[in-house]
């Protein structure tokens, strides 16, 4: 297998894991979460911020999410849910980009033989 | 730290390495550590070997040039835990680069080094190349 082949299937391993494999969470929260959508207050808030601006996430964010009844090992998988799923749309649309770039330099002549 | 799971919900053998570290380094776990180390099944252990694939797998890109580009990503998520590790890791590797690589001694063991033991270069400081490169003086 090549490496980048590798790679993938590492990174799907990742992702398989956390939204398949067995977890304290129901793996239609642990998705709702890697997807960052339907979810309810307060998980929202919390899952919302761990994707998109993980520095905003305050003591009571936590405390609301507990407070509501999810353990602290559920609310450890979700989070882990949340930032996996906001690094694999980054990742996915960083490889998207990059594999549209490669089509725009196919044929000039200033293609280079090792795009990277 | 947030939740109580990760300052003490750990296996004694993890309990026995964090205790290690922190007598090397003198410093409390990171949190990313601790992370990584709780349950490592659900996500330390699939995310490790991803991550080293990535960080220290075949490349066109050195060991110095890809944990740079970790350190932009850190500033990007305004994590300045992960800017100072990246950067600390970057200059590292670009110097142990510059010294060995061409030399093609002991290139190996960044590229090597488990995900483990990169962990205690991040955290405690400890190069382990340099290391290698004084105890076989």
């Amino acid at each position: 297998m090549v490496i980048e082949d590798k790679k993938r299937t590492a990174h799907r391993a990742v992702v398989t894991r956390v939204l398949e494999g067995d977890g304290r969470a129901s793996r239609a929260a642990r998705r709702s979460a890697f997807e960052n959508a339907g979810l309810g207050e307060p998980l929202r808030t919390l899952i919302d911020k761990i994707a998109r601006q993980p520095t905003r996430v305050t003591d009571e964010d936590i405390a609301a999410v507990l407070a509501s009844g999810e353990s602290e090992d559920q609310i450890f998988e979700l989070v882990v849910c949340a930032a996996i799923g906001a690094a694999t749309r980054q990742y996915e649309s960083a490889l998207h980009a990059l594999e549209e770039a490669l089509i725009g330099t196919k044929g000039s002549e200033h293609a280079s033989e090792h795009p990277q | 730290m947030r939740l109580n799971i990760l300052n003490s919900g750990y296996t004694f053998g993890t309990k026995v390495l964090f205790a290690f570290i922190h007598l090397v380094s003198r410093q409390p776990l990171p949190d990313a550590a601790r992370l990584v180390f709780y349950r490592p099944d659900f996500y330390g252990a699939p995310m490790g070997a991803f991550t080293h694939l990535v960080m220290r797998g075949p490349s066109a890109w050195s060991v110095g040039d890809r944990e740079l580009m970790a350190a932009f990503v850190s500033k990007m998520n305004a994590c300045a835990f992960c800017i100072g590790a990246h950067t600390a890791t970057a200059a590292m590797a670009y110097q142990d680069e510059a010294k060995y690589c061409k030399k093609g001694n002991y290139c190996f063991v960044w590229k090597a080094l488990p995900n483990s033991l990169a962990i205690s270069v991040y955290f405690c400081g400890v190069n382990p190349v340099k290391r290698l490169n004084s105890l076989m003086k």
